[in-house]
């Protein structure tokens, strides 16, 4: 334990999630915001692990299902993200494929994946890698609204392109489910306790 | 604990909890964790007059970002155009009423309650007087501040562009140029805002 810092749970502190004032852990409200005070945000993992699994069952129609219609010339043609980024390669657009592909596909599956495996390890105790995943834990919090690109995409096409049979674009049904991907993958992120990976089994028994 | 307590420098790593003494920061300075690397809190120039005038500026330009048109797309002779605004309403129209309404939170709503939020916390605190719910304020600030999603519109705007740039004329409205300064001097805001020179400030006027 001695190649790790002192923590403010060690002395019987805990800083305030809103203001960061440090005070003991034992009283109830922050003397300076009046926000709930807590040693250790209530239920982190498992909140984090919910919106996790919300994220997982989303994941699925945002990426099958039509992200949006395109009808031009009285022809219609249904794409989903995968779709768009696939089409946009063909068109010779390497550099919006990949950010497309990046941002949409990748992204919220590397979240979820780094999230869940924080999650676990975090369960079990673990005792490896922590400034590994702190790190990793810090990476996903900062590029998880960045996924909200292609939502916005369609946004804009949506409003943009409406000349009727010569050229519209309508929404499709995937464009709810990617969005709620993303605002479940933050939801998860916000829950999810980072001070939990520096916790030590002995630590947290002496605490609590 | 009491001459710890005493210590008005003594602070708790956000990230990993790590206790540590945070030392005077010269301008241009910033603390970064002991333990995870975690920045801590940086020191710039002017820290509350920055973040002020940089607010002011942006509630300008998102004034003018909704008030002229944004785009207008234009094929066969026929042309839409569409305001910033309409950039997520359109959705409603297409049934999509959730996926508007967060559309709408995340580009105008959000950064529009931080910025009227930040002037109203640092216009107080400037002048040394105790700003109206000081505390809900700069909790609302840092709350909202994953949420407000400027930058990603901005080059979900931009891939949209080139992906219909082929197929139509495109005529870049007043608001676009507007919003793009508006996206910079945001980034600006939150970028010169810290929340430890915030709550610091916010303390000592709440004492007086």
């Amino acid at each position: 334990m001695s190649e790790f810092a002192e923590t403010a749970a060690d002395h019987g502190l805990a800083n305030c999630r809103h203001c960061g004032a440090v005070e003991p852990y034992h009283t109830d409200k922050c003397t300076r915001c009046g926000a709930t005070r807590h040693l250790r945000t209530p239920m982190s993992v498992q909140r984090s692990l919910a919106w996790l699994i919300v994220a997982i069952v989303l994941y699925i129609p945002a990426n099958t299902l039509p992200i949006m219609n395109t009808v031009q010339l009285g022809r219609s043609a249904t794409s989903t993200i995968i779709g768009g980024a696939v089409s946009l390669w063909e068109h010779g657009s390497y550099v919006i494929a990949i950010i497309i592909l990046t941002a949409s596909v990748l992204v919220p599956l590397a979240k979820i994946c780094s999230l869940g495996w924080l999650c676990i390890t975090v369960m079990q105790q673990r005792s490896c890698a922590r400034k590994e995943r702190a790190f990793l834990f810090q990476i996903t919090e900062i590029i998880g609204r960045w996924s909200m690109i292609d939502v916005f995409v369609v946004a804009v096409l949506v409003a943009l392109v409406q000349l009727e049979n010569i050229m519209s674009i309508t929404p499709g049904p995937a464009a709810l489910s990617f969005c709620g991907v993303v605002i479940a993958t933050m939801f998860s992120a916000m829950s999810f306790d980072s001070r939990l990976i520096w916790d030590t089994q002995a630590r947290l028994e002496e605490t609590q | 604990m009491d001459d710890v307590q005493s210590n008005g420098e003594l602070i708790a790593c956000p990230h990993c909890d790590a206790l540590q003494k945070l030392p005077e920061l010269d301008v241009g300075q910033k603390a970064v964790c002991i333990q995870c690397d975690h920045t801590l809190s940086y020191s710039i120039h002017e820290s509350l007059e920055r973040p002020l005038a940089c607010s002011i500026a942006g509630t300008i330009l998102l004034i003018l970002s909704v008030s002229f048109p944004f785009l207008s797309f234009e094929a066969s002779g026929r042309e839409q155009s569409i305001s910033l605004m309409q950039s997520s309403l359109e959705l409603y129209r297409h049934g999509h009423s959730v996926l508007s309404l967060l559309s709408l939170a995340f580009i105008v709503l959000v950064p529009a309650t931080m910025l009227v939020a930040i002037m109203a916390l640092l216009g107080p605190l400037m002048f040394k007087k105790r700003p109206v719910a000081g505390e809900a304020l700069a909790s609302t600030i840092f709350m909202l501040s994953p949420w407000a999603m400027v930058d990603v519109f901005l080059l979900g705007v931009l891939i949209s562009l080139t992906k219909i740039a082929e197929l139509a004329n495109l005529i870049i409205g007043t608001s676009f140029w507007s919003f793009l300064l508006f996206a910079l001097v945001f980034a600006a805001t939150i970028a010169s805002l810290d929340k430890r020179t915030i709550w610091k400030r916010l303390e000592s006027v709440s004492n007086v």
